[in-house]
């Protein structure tokens, strides 16, 4: 998997939280249209085991390096890395994030630094650090995990919420700046998928398939859609959300 | 990782029970979890047995399906090594494009690869190919020392033989390889005969036995007197597909039958439309493989059609010698009854399985689906004395109603099972609602 030659890496994806449900499923479809792969996380050893699992699909070279968003260094980091690697355009997916609980927060306001540092600090840390190395190659994907939480804030998932409303927040501008080197910038806004992050939650919400997700979001990316729902009628309901008068919506209780 | 305290049941959906569930998504997780906490634990894949061999009240429950990847493939020898959450259906749809599908698959594309081994399957081709463990090169097992060992039949025939068809009862299984089938077609040319009683199709099914590739009846379990064992049966060859194939959505069942209708009604209907489908010289056609294997995948929910109570599935096997005797009597029972049982599936299987606990033996093999009504304890109870009677055994990834002695007397090899529990598993942590219904770790007495 770390072989020192790759074969060609042109229109690779690089994937920041390669271990995430919907980041594992997003790769799966990289691989089976042939992409090479760089998978980036925490845990190597087992991203190991998916690189096996993705050249059995069809992916014709796969990386891993190790990266851990709280690491200050981490960004430029993979930067330095990536650019070495990868001397044609590629393409990149930023997926890892923590949800974290609002009740252990409230009890521990010191833990909200975490989730708005995974989240946002690190999230917006490796986008700025990938700029300039996908503006000099004049085009590519970026493609961004937000989350529809960052639409409108709820109390009950403050800090989450807060941290997807920064990255969404820090993705326009961004998108702008990429879009003269023509690279595109996809803000993902998926509803509550079933994944990890979710495993263990109050049941009762319906939970969209990762694999879903991964699909549509594949499609949004190769369009260079700004922003994609999903499941699509997300858009239609953070639209009435966002419209809600304060008094109201702080009065509803989700 | 998070862990939820859940309701299980079984795909039958007869006995919930509440238990603490993990779903780990990277081996470190999965590693780590005979560290943590005591107690009685299990690993589960996708819950498709029917009975209760899944679940474990008060117990954790380890959800192995997002532990799904591909790990090594060979196309020389078609050896394929994978985790043991890989989905059975998702590794004939990746391999059937190079040539290769599984040689053993049951009713179902949802049957994850440690449910395949830790039940032993069988398919519609056992008297070709025989069971799933037949195919098994090698798995790495977690056992409740917390180590992983990897089990083949030459190194450890013991936990090995333990371990197929064990239940999930010596470990967890992190990983296995089994050898693919070479030259595999993408379609099955199908060849339906319509059978008017149970000798007709013991004959046809005999006659069938040394030559077809894949053969299973489905017998219209309500019919009664000379029609006892009408059926239709379905022989299947490997076939190049018809490029009209093409992959049907899954259809919900629109509406749960309302409580009050009589079940026997709604498979009055169901199965008096249901074979005029086919002309009464047989009917001939290519279909997928999915559409020959997992008919029923394409009606998701289907298994809630019985209502809320949910129902039990009995399957046995008797052998040859047997079979027409004891499938007579069985089918007479469930007619007589009014159990409610609409449809039966019969089959033949070859030769017995590499584990201690394998189900397959050489002979036929009927299953049955029972309401879960007042009745049903008594109608299992009596099916469950005639496959005794016969020298049959039932199948334990269906069952939800054997007594410890029935199992006993089944099973012969369940002494040589208990003992290499007793080296793997000496403190008994991984436990089932089943291995207690069965006391199946307890010493006979
Ligand atoms: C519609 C339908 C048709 C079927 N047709 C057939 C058929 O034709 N032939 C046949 O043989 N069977 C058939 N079955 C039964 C089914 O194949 C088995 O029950 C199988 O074990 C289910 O696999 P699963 O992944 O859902 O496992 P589960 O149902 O979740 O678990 C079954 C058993 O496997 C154990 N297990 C699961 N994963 C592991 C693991 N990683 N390590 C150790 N133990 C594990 C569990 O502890 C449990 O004892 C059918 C079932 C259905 C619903
Ligand atoms: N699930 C949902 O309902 C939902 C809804 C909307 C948006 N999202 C977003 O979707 C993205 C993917 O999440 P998911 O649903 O797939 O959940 P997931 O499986 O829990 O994935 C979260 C990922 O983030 C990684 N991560 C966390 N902290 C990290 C750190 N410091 N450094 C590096 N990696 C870190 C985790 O890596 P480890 O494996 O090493 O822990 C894991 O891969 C997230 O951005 C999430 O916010 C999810």
């Amino acid at each position: 998997m770390s072989e020192p030659s790759l074969p060609a890496l042109d229109d690779a994806w690089a994937i920041f939280g390669a271990s995430s449900g919907l980041a594992r499923e997003f790769a799966r479809h990289a691989a089976r249209h042939n992409r090479p792969l760089i998978l980036a996380g925490r845990d190597v050893e087992d991203l190991e085991l998916d690189g096996r699992d993705l050249v059995l699909r069809a992916a014709p070279a796969v990386r891993t390096m190790k990266f851990d968003a709280l690491d200050p260094a981490a960004a430029a980091q993979a930067a330095g890395t990536l650019d070495a690697a990868l001397p044609g355009r590629f393409n990149v997916l930023i997926a890892f994030g923590v949800l974290g609980s609002q009740a252990e927060i409230e009890a521990d306001p010191a833990l909200a630094q975490e989730i708005i540092s995974t989240n946002a600090g690190a999230a917006i840390a490796l986008m700025l650090a990938l700029a300039p190395l996908m503006e000099r190659r004049q085009g590519g994907r970026l493609v961004v995990v937000g989350s529809v939480a960052g639409d409108r804030v709820r109390a009950s998932n403050l800090v989450y919420g807060a941290s997807k409303a920064a990255l969404a927040g820090a993705c326009g501008p961004l998108r702008a700046r990429l879009a003269r080197s023509n690279v595109t910038l996809t803000l993902s806004k998926p509803g509550p998928l079933d994944t990890a992050m979710t495993f263990g939650l109050a049941r009762g919400l319906p939970l969209a398939s990762a694999a879903d997700c991964a699909r549509d979001l594949w499609q949004a990316a190769q369009t260079g859609k700004p922003v994609r729902y999903f499941p699509a009628i997300w858009r239609w309901i953070m639209l009435v959300i966002r419209l809600l008068p304060g008094p109201v919506f702080h009065r509803l209780k989700f | 990782m998070a862990e939820v305290l859940r309701s299980l049941s079984g795909f039958g959906g007869v006995r919930h029970s509440l238990c603490h569930v993990v779903r780990p998504q990277r081996r470190a997780q999965l590693l780590h979890l005979l560290q943590g906490e005591a107690g009685p634990l299990l690993a589960r894949g996708f819950g498709r047995a029917y009975g209760d061999a899944a679940q474990i009240e008060s117990g954790h429950v380890i959800d192995m399906t997002r532990l799904d990847r591909l790990l090594d493939f060979d196309a020389e020898t078609g050896v394929l090594a994978c985790e043991a959450g890989m989905r059975l259906a998702e590794i004939d749809r990746l391999f059937l494009p190079r040539g290769f599908c599984l040689p053993v698959v049951p009713g179902t594309g949802w049957v994850s690869i440690g449910g395949a081994i830790a039940a032993d399957l069988h398919g519609k081709n056992h008297d070709r190919v025989g069971s799933f463990g037949d195919h098994v090169q090698w798995l790495d097992l977690l056992t409740a020392d917390g180590n992983v060992r990897r089990l083949d039949p030459i190194a450890t025939p013991a936990l090995f033989a333990a371990t197929i068809g064990g239940m999930g009862l010596t470990g967890i299984i992190v990983q296995a390889a089994v050898k693919l089938q070479a030259d595999a077609r993408p379609a099955i040319a199908v060849r339906e005969r319509k059978l008017t009683d149970l000798d007709a199709l013991l004959l046809a099914l005999q006659a069938h036995r040394p030559i077809a590739t894949y053969s299973v009846a489905w017998v219209d379990a309500m019919a009664r007197g000379k029609s006892l064992g009408r059926s239709i049966l379905e022989i299947g060859e490997p076939a190049e597909a018809r490029s009209t194939l093409k992959a049907a959505p899954a259809r919900r069942l629109p509406l749960k039958p309302p409580e009050f209708v009589p079940l026997k009604w709604i498979g009055k209907g169901f199965n008096a439309a249901w074979p005029a489908r086919i002309p009464a010289a047989g009917r001939d056609r290519v279909v997928s493989r999915e559409r020959f294997f997992y008919p029923l995948d394409a009606v998701a929910g289907w298994n809630r059609f019985y209502g809320k109570r949910g129902f039990h599935q009995f399957q046995c096997v008797l052998p040859d010698e047997r079979a027409a005797d004891g499938l007579r009597r069985m089918l007479e029972l469930t007619v007589r009854s009014r159990a409610g049982c609409l449809l039966a599936v019969l089959k033949t299987l070859g030769s017995a399985g590499r584990g201690y606990l394998s189900f397959a033996m050489r002979g036929h093999t009927l299953a049955l689906d029972i309401p879960a009504r007042a009745d049903a304890p008594e109608v299992l109870a009596a099916l469950e004395r005639i496959t005794l009677d016969c020298g049959g055994r039932v199948y334990l990834a269906k069952d939800s109603a054997l007594s410890p002695e029935a199992l006993a007397a089944m099973y012969p090899e369940l002494e040589r099972q208990r003992i290499a529990w007793a080296e793997i598993d000496p403190q008994g942590r991984f436990q089932s609602d089943l291995s207690r219904r069965l006391q199946i770790r307890e010493t006979a007495p």
